[in-house]
């Protein structure tokens, strides 16, 4: 055998000129653009866009209801980790599942189902309405109150679970040593529990952030039809409007804008972890104990609940009624019901069927592509002592922490020209390439997790009884990786088969994806059908999530 | 020829070398420890002869057959060596069986011999009525028999240990060091055996390798080693050392007389200079003790151990040990003489 470069020093660099290309190019296509106005380097994109009043409107919006929805969010989701994790309710588990349930809820399907509830005609003002007698709905859920509203909801759980992890991790002795010190249950809290929680409270609030800055369902639906506009939905009609020169100049200066804030969150995500001055996860001490809350413990079970039916069986309840009803505004009552709706969208009309199809698709096949090629990158960023696997890992991470609209954006401007003679834009392949593009990371996560799991020695002790490298992947590796692969898969199945973000920007008319479909249907001012269809997205979903915990023997999946 | 040649091995990672220059010849049939604290480039040197590490310089060879050097590498898995990892590295998701015939099945062995072979090596370990089982339903004991007949199952040409028993408790620990030694005598297998506790390898060896920071620092049977290390670190590392200054009175014909600061004249083998400072190197089992009022040595402790008794010496700002039999009537503040009835001397 001849010495000379080995294998994995060519994977490896294919992977990193792939990767660069997928991945920097199309965000250098934002950048240049940017930068550009009539074809040539300029800042006049950047000065109009920025120097205008209605865009500096939308920035301001976006950090107000972002911000708000953040506050809130970090209330909310740190208060409920304490009580599951802190106090002594019953029925904690039960109150945990229930409590992360909105994960498996497009937030957009959640804005229609809002709708439903406290729109002009929902149900819930409908009910006010009778009930005080009043002419006018009291409370509409279109605008920005709404949009915190509903963003709320939908971030609190990701608070929840990091401050629930954070919460039983943390050094039990800490608070014992307040007790002992004669410090009641409300000084434990304020003076010991909440500053050392700070750096993990923190963590989740710039998360949350991040997410809200980037969210594009929720204001398109709930902010869009009166005009109150943030930077994505604003980003979205810069792209739709193509009667405007340099309408992606713009369209670019204000992606610079939301690129450069996400950037910035992650830097300071970065700085934040590396600090580690409040590590306190020791792994002797005995997990924090449970506070004794006596008659409490039923009314914080109670309050648990309660915000479960309202910010999730109510609007679930809401988007089902929705779907069953024959048309708008009848009363919800039992007379009134039809499955008309649902044979509507699964049987007769081409468009909803279409979508259905399509997203099945775009599902399986970015679930199956980012597996593979997520493992593979995996395997090598584990494996392997070369220093540029970490590059890889990088480059491959970046897309999922930038918005999806500038994500969307960038994707167009790189590929709507053909390469060599093949064009991509306006087929499904292109929306593949960007869920591709986008849910890459997950996959990389997921599978470096189960790689690191394996000792190297498993593989070495292959290599010595004979095997080559591809009998040790068959025999020994990828048979311990498994649930890790099928994890992966799902994890990446699930988002693509329910995405708005990307495909309301990259679709074309026979290349709808479900929910392309469903805010369409919505917009089009048919809410039965986008109800529908929003009930068998959840459905699918959850059946997806149940499958996961299956398969995965419950270490995967809500 | 040597049944294997280690020319010049040399690993460097950066500007640290792990292993520096290691020459080595190793007749078949021996049992050769690599011994050493972590860190001293033992388990580098047997990675780089099982090929999963590949050396910077140097070359390897085994039975004329080069494996590695300037142009040549053999990957690991076509150099029929057989290794157990100190972890065992047993398969979690295969049975015993299939543990240990995998070398066979990847051979594309034909079944008589398969189950020929699995019947003599399960028979060798004896986990015969194991065969079946999964590892996690295992000892740490046998999991370490799965590894070892895994290793043996291939007949390779050489086998190399790494650490095998340091997981195992103190007496199991004992149990298998036999039983290895043992199996090597059967088989007359070559092995490499890589450990940090110098009495395992005295127990085991034929040959001894000491190192310290990549750098070989005396090969010798165990007899040699111990009785004439060749400097302090050996002294140090084997057996139990007490370490004194001296100064070279008076040397003729390999034969010094050496004054040992604290304990007096005393005579040795050496081919030292008059006058040459020098570390004298007594142990602890080489003094022996006896009451003397007008001395200047005194003891500082005494701590019984059962089957021995340990003591303290003051030599006035300095101390010595020295392990006594149990039955020894010294008590701390006990004004002691001592006799001592070999030393080593090294240059300093």
């Amino acid at each position: 055998m001849k010495k000379g470069i080995r294998p994995e020093v060519w994977v490896l660099v294919f992977l990193i000129l792939g990767l660069t290309v997928i991945v920097i190019y199309p965000l250098w296509q934002i950048v240049s653009r940017a930068f550009s106005y009539n074809g040539m380097l300029s800042l006049e994109s950047i000065r109009q866009t920025w120097g205008d009043p209605l865009n500096q409107l939308a920035l301001t919006r976006s950090l107000t209801v972002s911000g708000f929805g953040t506050l809130f969010s970090v209330l909310l989701g740190s208060l409920l980790a304490w009580i599951v994790t802190r106090t002594d309710i019953p029925h904690v588990r039960l109150v945990k599942t229930l409590l992360i349930t909105p994960f498996l809820i497009p937030p957009f399907v959640g804005a229609i189902a809002w709708l439903q509830l406290l729109g002009p005609v929902g149900y819930l003002n409908k009910l006010l309405m009778w009930m005080t007698g009043s002419g006018e709905p009291l409370f509409i859920i279109y605008g920005p109150v709404g949009i915190i509203l509903v963003m709320t909801f939908f971030s609190y759980p990701t608070v929840f679970l990091i401050m629930c992890a954070a919460l039983e991790k943390m050094d039990a002795t800490l608070e014992e040593a307040a007790f002992m010190s004669a410090a009641g249950k409300w000084n434990v809290l304020k003076d010991i529990t909440v500053p050392i929680m700070a750096p993990a409270i923190g963590s989740a609030a710039l998360l949350v952030f991040s997410h809200d800055m980037a969210n594009f369902g929720i204001p398109a639906i709930l902010g869009m039809p009166r005009g109150y506009l943030v930077l994505t939905t604003k980003i979205f009609q810069a792209i739709q409007n193509f009667g405007l020169k340099n309408n992606f100049n713009f369209a670019s200066a204000l992606a610079m804008e939301l690129l450069i804030m996400a950037i910035t969150a992650l830097f300071i995500q970065k700085i934040y972890t590396s600090k580690k001055q409040y590590t306190v996860v020791t792994g002797k001490s005995a997990h924090p104990r449970t506070m004794s809350m006596g008659t409490w413990k039923y009314i914080l079970f109670g309050f648990a609940m309660v915000l479960f039916i309202c910010t999730t069986l109510a609007p679930i309840t809401a988007i089902v009624l929705s779907s069953i009803i024959k048309a708008v505004g009848l009363p919800p009552g039992p007379a009134n019901w039809t499955f008309n709706n649902y044979s509507y969208v699964l049987l007769r009309s081409q468009t909803t069927i279409r979508a259905l199809r399509n997203s099945l698709f775009l599902g399986v096949a970015s679930a199956t592509i980012t597996t593979i090629l997520g493992g593979l990158i995996s395997y090598y960023s584990v494996r392997s002592k070369l220093r540029g696997h970490q590059v890889a890992d990088f480059i491959g991470s970046l897309p999922y922490t930038i918005p999806g609209t500038v994500l969307g954006l960038a994707i167009i401007l790189a590929w709507s020209k053909p390469i060599a003679g093949v064009t991509i834009y306006d087929t499904i392949w292109i929306i593949l390439l960007a869920y591709v593009t986008n849910y890459l990371t997950l996959s990389i996560r997921t599978t470096s997790a189960s790689f690191a799991q394996i000792h190297e020695s498993l593989d070495e002790a292959a290599r010595m009884s004979g095997a080559s490298w591809w009998r040790t992947m068959v025999d020994v590796v990828i048979p311990l990786v498994k649930p890790g692969l099928i994890a992966s898969w799902f994890l990446v199945f699930m988002p693509s088969f329910r995405e708005l973000t990307l495909s309301i920007l990259l679709w074309s008319v026979g290349n709808e994806t479900i929910g392309v479909s469903v805010f369409n249907l919505s917009q089009g001012g048919q809410p039965q059908y986008a109800s529908a269809m929003g009930v068998i997205l959840i459905v699918i979903l959850f059946t997806g999530n149940f499958l996961t915990r299956k398969l995965t023997k419950g270490n995967y999946g809500f | 020829m040597p049944y294997i040649e280690l020319r010049n091995l040399t690993k460097k990672y950066g500007r640290v070398t792990a292993v520096q220059a290691f020459d080595l010849d190793i007749d078949e049939s021996r049992l050769v420890s690599l011994l050493g604290p972590s860190g001293c480039g033992k388990t580098t040197t047997l990675r780089m002869i099982a090929g999963l590490i590949e050396p910077t310089l140097g070359e390897i060879s085994i039975r004329g057959r080069i494996l590695s050097s300037d142009s040549i590498f053999v990957p690991p898995e076509k150099r029929n060596i057989g290794m157990v990892f100190q972890s065992y590295a047993v398969w979690p998701h295969m049975n015993v069986f299939n543990n240990i015939a995998y070398p066979l099945k990847v051979q594309k062995k034909s079944r008589g011999e398969i189950k020929g072979r699995m019947d003599r090596v399960l028979d060798l370990v004896k986990l015969k009525d194991c065969s079946s089982r999964m590892p996690h339903e295992l000892s740490g004991g046998q999991q370490q028999r799965v590894a070892l007949a895994r290793a043996l199952v291939m007949e390779p040409m050489v086998l190399l240990l790494d650490e095998p028993v340091s997981n195992l408790d103190a007496k199991l620990r004992e149990e298998m060091c036999y039983e290895i030694k043992d199996l090597q005598r059967r088989l007359s297998m070559t092995i490499i055996y890589v450990t940090h506790d110098q009495s395992e390898a005295m127990a085991m060896s034929d040959v001894i390798v000491v190192m310290k920071e990549g750098v070989v620092q005396q090969i010798g049977n165990p007899r040699e080693i111990y009785n004439q290390p060749k400097n302090r670190f050996v002294a140090d590392f084997i057996g139990q050392t007490n370490f004194l200054p001296g100064i070279v009175k008076s040397g003729k014909d390999g034969r010094c007389c050496v004054e040992v600061h604290g304990i007096g004249d005393m005579e040795c083998f050496c081919s030292l200079q008059e006058g040459t400072h020098v570390t004298v190197g007594i142990r602890y089992m080489d003094i022996e003790l006896f009451h003397s009022p007008d001395s200047c040595i005194t003891v500082g402790s005494a701590t019984f151990r059962g089957d021995k008794t340990d003591y303290i010496l003051k030599l006035g700002e300095r101390s010595i040990r020295t392990t006594q039999p149990a039955d020894g009537e010294y008590k701390e503040g006990d004004k002691v003489g001592v006799k001592v009835k070999y030393i080593s001397v090294f240059k300093e």
